[in-house]
């Protein structure tokens, strides 16, 4: 297990204790990870691209890869995307007409 | 394509060249996947020279390391093309890109009004300062390290002023998915079709 691992599952620790807190319906739980996957998705080109030019490295092993991108670093995306939107759901969530979807709990 | 050290493979296939090593010279190309580029100075003088008659070792000699300062000039040349192409703007490039390809997704979808308020704003501030925190953690334990030649020069604690601005972007890319995927964005776009 790598470094990198384990960094990624505190934050994995993290993340959920935030979905936790912010999040109270499963619709918000999936919008959540709905935008959470899409920026995982986005990144993965963006981070082979950087990669590739040298913009950032990994002193380090980064563990597995795919096509040359660390499936740490997908890791990482989606976990901070989940903690950024739970933390936008739960304090924009009303002025976002979020909170309509509590009530199909 | 040969990156790095123009000098040293001049200095080396002048060497080769004077000494007639032309085959190992090749070999030695091929190694280093630049055979292609190299290909005409293996193929010996120009056609209309050849056309005057064979000239002698030496003079052939000459003329191949003529030939290979000239397409050594060459191969230089792509080298800071392709330097400039991965230069100190390429990390702020790829952010731009990314953040214009969610704002045009999700264009009509966006109110910025709550994001805007003073709740929206120290959210923002919050999860840019955890962001911080996270990527001095990353530098720390060597999980990543972002070399001087891939971003801009100017750094704080560490850090290249592209990161700040992700911490920025993706914040706000969170947000506008979110405006994005919620009912009433979905409404808001078809409303505006």
């Amino acid at each position: 297990m790598t470094g990198y691992t384990i960094f990624n599952l505190s934050l994995a620790t993290i993340a959920l204790l935030a979905a936790l807190r912010f999040l109270s319906s499963r619709k918000q739980v999936a919008l959540v990870l709905r935008v959470s996957c899409t920026i995982t998705c986005i990144t993965f080109p963006w981070d082979f691209v950087g990669i590739q030019l040298s913009t950032w490295n990994y002193p380090l092993s980064p563990g597995l890869t795919l096509v040359s991108v660390p499936l740490n670093d997908l890791s990482l995306s989606f976990l901070v995307s989940v903690i950024s939107t739970s933390v936008l759901v739960g304090g924009l969530g009303r002025r976002l007409g979020l909170a309509t979807l509590r009530s199909d709990h | 394509m040969v990156f790095g050290q123009p000098r040293a493979i001049r200095r080396h296939l002048r060497h080769r060249c004077a000494r007639g090593q032309l085959a190992s010279l090749q070999a030695a190309l091929g190694q280093r996947n630049v055979a292609d580029e190299v290909s005409p100075i293996m193929a010996g003088p120009h056609p209309q020279t050849r056309a005057l008659g064979r000239p002698s070792a030496r003079q052939h000699s000459h003329r191949s390391a003529r030939n290979v300062d000239h397409r050594i000039i060459e191969l230089h040349t792509l080298d800071r093309v392709g330097r400039l192409m991965s230069s100190h703007f390429s990390y702020m490039l790829l952010e731009i890109g990314m953040f214009l390809t969610i704002w045009l997704l999700s264009l009509n979808s966006v109110d910025w009004g709550p994001l805007l308020t003073k709740q929206g704003l120290w959210l923002c501030i919050s999860l840019i300062a955890f962001w911080f925190t996270l990527d001095q953690v990353g530098l720390l334990f060597g999980l990543w390290a972002f070399p001087a030649k891939g971003t801009l020069l100017f750094r704080f604690f560490g850090l290249p002023l592209e990161e700040y601005l992700l911490f920025i972007i993706h914040t706000l890319m969170c947000y506008m998915l979110l405006a994005l995927f919620r009912p009433e964005g979905i409404d808001d776009r078809l409303h505006h079709i």
